[in-house]
């Protein structure tokens, strides 16, 4: 494989000065880059065989798929971008009392690719790389059906980008300050509403350092008291929807002798803009010399016609689409305090911790049967009075003292009552909710003690209120995940958790564990666990598939995902001066530091990392780390 | 100093005022292969590609087999009493997945280990994504402009093309998940959700009447074929007025509404009545083809020929079933050609009208195994309508001239009454194998007014262990057996239960043996069979 690389950047800025409060400031950019990558199957290699169907040398029969030499692959690429920008600045202080400055922009910017990739077959690098030619077709069929179809790909796209922004802020005698932002984004790409090209973003804020006025001055272990807010607007539309349908231009076909296109995508002319506010109100203060500071910050970002994908009935020719789905808030607010608990000519120790806490609501329910069963066994479905992100789980009941099966609360006996139930009442009524995906609160403390030259940094980061599922033991898993333990691939070949050794075996364990039994196939129960009367009940909506996933899914196997874990923990030693000067350095500094060293977590999830949210699939925790450094200044 | 910062200053005012007057064409869209309708031929085009089954083909690569086929509905092919397994299962490809549908299972979902794996939805979301384009396409055609005459005549054929897929399609759906249309009942039974807007529609769909869904379909064709009248067409591959007013003959039969079926075969008939001489074509080779003079449109492939494939160590996968090969008497040209042998072992009772063995793998189907449309079935529904409605001399007629050109020698037919009902639908089974009828056929004459009639069907399911046979499972469809009608698929139903379903029984295996036969009647040793029977 062969690859080359060329490219040019060229960069160009610009700064005048019209007069002492005005500037302009230009900065241009462009870069350029072509890239080839050539890669070849040599003849004598296996891969080359297998297309030849037979081994160098011989002569090939009229099934081979490569009669002579070996495959080359040409890719070229080429890149073109660039970025200009314009930007006018002005500043001025009036009278010792007025201060303002702000500026305006403009940038542009162009992404252009261009791609050219081509696979040829019968080349011969030693022969003065050359391809054969003349290959008789008529005997070579399974090649020539490889060569009709076999047509270099072509890329080209082109992203530009088109920005406006402008900033103004305002300060009265450096205790108030005000400030103003507005950008407007436009852009090229297909299929954006004809109309609505330009993305608006806007805020204004102001912060005023409540310390400096004349009634807080008295207060001499008041460093500083400021207060800010803000409020911010931010459209924003999908480019992927388009009001009309769109096609994707196919080629010409032969069967057909026409040419033929295919519908890309289905229109959605009802879909609006989402549009976000956002109110942000901040506090500082400092005490005693700055030996206490605290921070808070509280914040609300209330998004109106949100988008949703919704399932909708194939009756329509496609399953789902996207839609205004309603309100959101997402508020919390967050609490930082630093102490600097000792401070002398050799000791220092600060402490800093903080605090944040985040609250997310959806005020408008989206119309209709919007959420399936996965929705609510993994926390997308927005459910009246529960928080975002909860997520629910089938009523473990017990194991079955005959065959150790897994035992559901599960209405088997009196079906009736969810027959003509809805989707959302029937889900809502079988399953429990299980507590939520998003921790409550959570937050750092990080710690630093020097004494002399040696110093100590502690980081812990710690989550509170957050619930995991333990990862599933016999369930059918997810698609992708082929290494997974379900029923029939239990086998005495297959590496398997240690949890299965305190599964039931006997009648009597159900008593001390809850581990279903391993039910194969030849077992003359195994037809109970595998389908659920739900799924084939007419006028109820199914809520399961079998009684492993159930299981695997069931609230028995939900646990507290709170946690502690410490991050960092560093040592450094900065050698002394006295030592360096001889050898001309003028800092060495020795670092030994540890991460992800302990997670203090609930025990039941055995080295199951909590700090992950995905469900049932198996994936390794952080693992500690250590790392070891010096640094020398000369 | 001074000069060159003014050139400069200059210079940048100059960029920044060129920049902002190509402000249009610099957000300009663009895309490398995506595009807004501007266009008749844009929709001509989309019909083309989204709308119509496309055929499909088996080849060799890499020295595997590779498949590159469209949707399909081969399922009607499994579902009747023209195939049978047989003991070698390795080139009957689908078995897994048609075995609910082999078998006649109460859920089209089920495995053969009875769990639940889906894909059976695709029967149903199939037509409709489809319908969702004919949609499209009827609602846009007409606001594209039309520079000059022709794009007028073109629009309106556009138009019709996309009307005549719509009533397909609706068809199709009408025919495997609702009851067979008895006329007198038709009102009162669950038809098909129907949706004729090209708008999403966020709601629960009703199930119209059986009635208003087949009223929906003769509708959709009366359109087609007024946008279609005194259009041209671009291939045997596009629908033309010919071709629906066939649909509608069918329509009309299976409403059992038998004065317009024959109205409309009779237009057909008058526009081509070729019909081809069997006994010209040689043993061996594929006798319907885009060649035949008889085709009049296709759509699909015929891959469904493949399973019937064999190789020097395999036996073919599927035969054909013993009860429709003795519907073939010895004079019968299509008694060879039809049915005929494999290529390596020379097994007998190989699918031989469209030659699916390996000599054939290579290139596209050039018609399709369910929508082939052809000027015998006109000649038929002439026979079998005359029929019902007791015009024994006509339906002679076209039954006799028909038969002229498939059975050697005299093969004229002078029954009367039930007797020359029963030849005609016969003949029917004979000309139409593995062409997407039979079943259907089986479905309608259980309701037929003049003369219902229902047979039993015994299919056997082989398991295999080690490589090797291991034992068959025997399932039996009843007469009349309400496993007839298709069940909405689980999935569909989940997402909304008001859709309802049909009532089909659970079926299990009758019996299993241990050895397998040809049918279940001439197994041969009874010692053999497992200790269920």
């Amino acid at each position: 494989m062969d690859q080359n690389s060329q490219q040019l950047t060229f960069n160009a800025n610009f700064r005048f000065k019209f007069t002492d409060w005005l500037s302009a400031n230009a900065i241009f950019s462009y870069t350029a880059s072509n890239t080839g990558i050539n890669s070849l199957w040599g003849a004598n290699t296996y891969y080359a065989a297998k297309l030849r169907g037979c081994e160098y040398g011989e002569t090939p029969d009229e099934y081979s798929a490569m009669p002579q030499g070996g495959e080359l692959s040409v890719t070229n690429t080429n890149l073109r971008s660039w970025t200009a920008r314009f930007q006018l600045d002005w500043s001025h202080y009036f009278n010792e009392v007025h201060s303002f400055s702000g500026g305006v922009g403009i940038e542009a910017s162009s992404d252009g690719y261009k791609g050219y990739s081509n696979t040829t077959r019968g080349y011969f690098p030693d022969r003065g790389m050359s391809f054969a030619q003349g290959i008789d077709l008529t005997k070579y069929t399974n090649y020539a059906s490889w060569l009709a179809d076999n047509v270099p790909s072509i890329t080209d796209s082109k992203s530009n980008v088109l920005s406006a922004y402008i900033t103004a802020s305002y300060d009265w005698r450096r205790l108030i300050f005000l400030n103003a932002n507005a950008r407007v984004d436009g852009s090229n790409s297909f299929g954006d509403r004809a109309n609505d090209k330009l993305l608006p973003i806007w805020s204004v804020s102001a912060s005023f350092d409540a310390a400096q006025l004349d009634f807080f001055r008295q207060f001499t272990w008041l460093d500083y008291f400021s207060i800010k807010g803000s409020y911010g607007f931010q459209g924003n539309m999908l480019s992927d929807q388009s009001p009309v349908m769109i096609i994707r231009k196919g080629s010409y076909n032969d069967f057909y002798n026409e040419y033929m296109s295919t519908v890309e995508r289905n229109p959605n002319p009802d879909l609006r803009w989402e549009k976000t506010n956002s109110y942000n109100l901040g506090f500082e203060w400092g005490f005693l010399d700055r030996a206490i500071q605290f921070e808070a910050s509280f914040y609300w970002k209330h998004t109106k016609d949100a988008f949703m994908t919704k399932t909708i009935s194939t009756i329509n020719g496609y399953e789902s689409y996207v839609v205004n789905g309603g309100n959101i808030d997402n508020t919390g607010y967050s609490v930082g305090i630093t102490g600097r608990i000792l401070n002398s000519r050799d000791w220092n120790w600060t402490v800093s911790t903080s605090f944040s806490r985040y609250i997310n609501k959806i005020k408008t329910l989206p119309a209709g049967e919007t959420y399936e069963l996965n929705d609510f066994l993994n926390g997308n479905a927005i459910v009246k009075n529960q928080s975002v992100g909860t997520f629910y789980s089938y009523k473990f009941l017990g194991l079955s003292p005959v065959d150790g099966g897994p035992m559901f609360d599960d209405w088997s006996d009196h079906t009736e009552d969810l027959k003509g139930l809805s989707k959302y009442d029937t889900f809502t009524s079988v399953l429990t909710a299980s507590g939520s995906r998003e921790p409550i609160a959570s937050g750092n403390l990080s710690t630093m003690v020097r004494w002399k030259n040696l110093r100590l940094n502690a980081n812990f980061v710690y989550s509170l209120g957050a619930k995991t599922r333990l990862f599933g033991m016999y369930g059918s898993g997810t698609e992708s995940n082929g290494v997974y333990a379900q029923q029939g691939l239990i086998k005495s070949e297959n590496n398997l958790s240690r949890d299965y050794l305190e599964r039931w075996i006997k009648p009597g364990d159900e008593l001390h564990t809850n581990i279903p039994a391993i039910i194969g196939q030849l077992h003359p129960n195994y037809f109970k666990y595998q389908d659920h009367w739900s799924s084939n009940t007419d006028g109820v909506y199914g809520f399961a598939d079998n009684a492993w996933d159930m299981y695997d899914y069931s609230d028995i196997r939900v646990v507290s995902a709170d946690y502690l874990k410490l991050n960092t923990l560093s040592l450094s030693y900065d050698f002394p001066i006295s030592l360096l000067k001889p050898w001309g350095c003028k800092r060495l500094e020795l670092t030994v530091t540890g991460s992800n060293l302990f997670t203090i977590c609930d025990k039941k999830l055995k080295g199951q990392t909590p700090t992950q949210g995905g469900f049932t699939t198996i994936q390794l925790s952080d693992r500690p780390g250590f790392s070891f450094g010096l640094g020398i200044t000369f | 100093m001074k000069q060159i910062k003014d050139i400069l200053c200059g210079f940048a005012a100059v960029l920044l005022t060129v920049g902002i007057s190509s402000c249009d064409s610099f957000l300009k869209e663009y895309s490398q292969d995506l595009s807004k309708v501007n266009s008749w031929e844009d929709l001509d085009e989309v019909l083309l590609g989204s709308a119509y089954l496309h055929s499909g083909r088996y080849y060799v690569e890499n020295y595997s087999t590779q498949s590159d086929r469209d949707d399909d509905f081969d399922i009607l092919h499994f579902m009747g009493d023209e195939v049978r397994s047989g003991k070698d299962t390795n080139y009957w490809m689908s078995r897994e997945t048609d075995f609910p549908f082999y078998t006649w299972q109460q859920d089209t979902g089920m495995d053969r280990e009875f769990k639940y794996m889906g894909g059976d939805d695709k029967y149903f979301n199939t037509p409709y994504s489809r319908i969702n384009v004919c949609n499209m396409v009827i609602s846009l055609i007409d606001e594209q402009p039309e520079p000059d005459a022709t794009d007028k005549v073109e629009k309106s054929r556009v138009k019709g093309e996309a009307y005549f897929l719509r009533a397909i399609y609706y068809f199709m759906l009408a025919n495997l998940y609702c009851e067979p249309y008895d006329p007198a009942t038709a009102s009162s039974k669950m038809g098909m959700p129907l949706k004729f807007s090209e708008v999403i529609e966020d709601v629960e769909f009703d199930r119209s009447s059986l009635e208003s869904t087949y009223r929906a379909i003769l509708s959709d064709l009366e359109n087609a074929e007024k946008c279609l009248e005194g259009t041209t067409r671009k291939s045997l591959y596009r629908a033309d007025v010919h071709t629906v007013h066939l649909l509608q003959s069918r329509v009309y039969l299976y409403m059992q509404d038998w004065e317009n079926a024959i109205a409309k075969a009779k237009q057909v008939l008058e526009y081509n009545d070729d019909l081809m001489n069997i006994g010209a074509k040689n043993v061996g080779e594929t006798c319907l083809d885009s060649s035949s003079p008889e085709v009049l449109f296709s759509m699909g492939d015929y891959l469904v020929a493949y399973q019937f494939m064999d190789a020097r160590y395999y036996e073919p996968g599927l035969f054909i079933s013993d009860d429709m090969v003795a519907l073939y008497a010895s004079n019968d040209y299509r008694k060879e050609r039809y049915i005929g042998k494999s290529q390596y072992k020379r097994m007998d009772n190989v699918f031989r009208k469209v030659n699916g063995q390996n000599e054939a793998m290579g290139p596209y189907s050039s018609v399709g195994s369910v929508f082939c449309f052809r000027t015998s079935e006109a000649y038929l529904i002439m026979a079998e309508a005359s029929a019902y409605k007791g015009d024994d001399q006509t339906a002679r007629d076209y039954l006799n001239r028909f038969r002229a050109t498939r059975f050697s020698g005299d093969a004229a037919v002078a029954a009367s009454g039930n007797a020359l009902i029963d030849i005609i639908r016969d003949e029917r089974a004979r000309e139409f194998l593995l062409e997407g009828h039979r079943w259907f056929d089986l479905r309608r004459y259980t309701v037929c007014a003049p003369y219902p009639w229902s047979k039993e069907i015994v299919h056997g399911y082989v398991y295999e262990a080690n490589y090797s046979y291991d034992h068959t499972d025997w399932y039996k469809l009843e007469k009349n057996d309400a496993a007839y009608t298709l069940p909405i698929p689980r999935e569909i139903r989940n997402y909304q239960v008001s859709l309802g379903n049909v009532n089909r029984p659970a079926r299990k295996a009758f019996v299993t043996t241990t050895v397998h036969g040809s049918s279940f009647d001439n197994l041969d040793d009874e010692d053999d069979w497992g200790d269920d029977w």
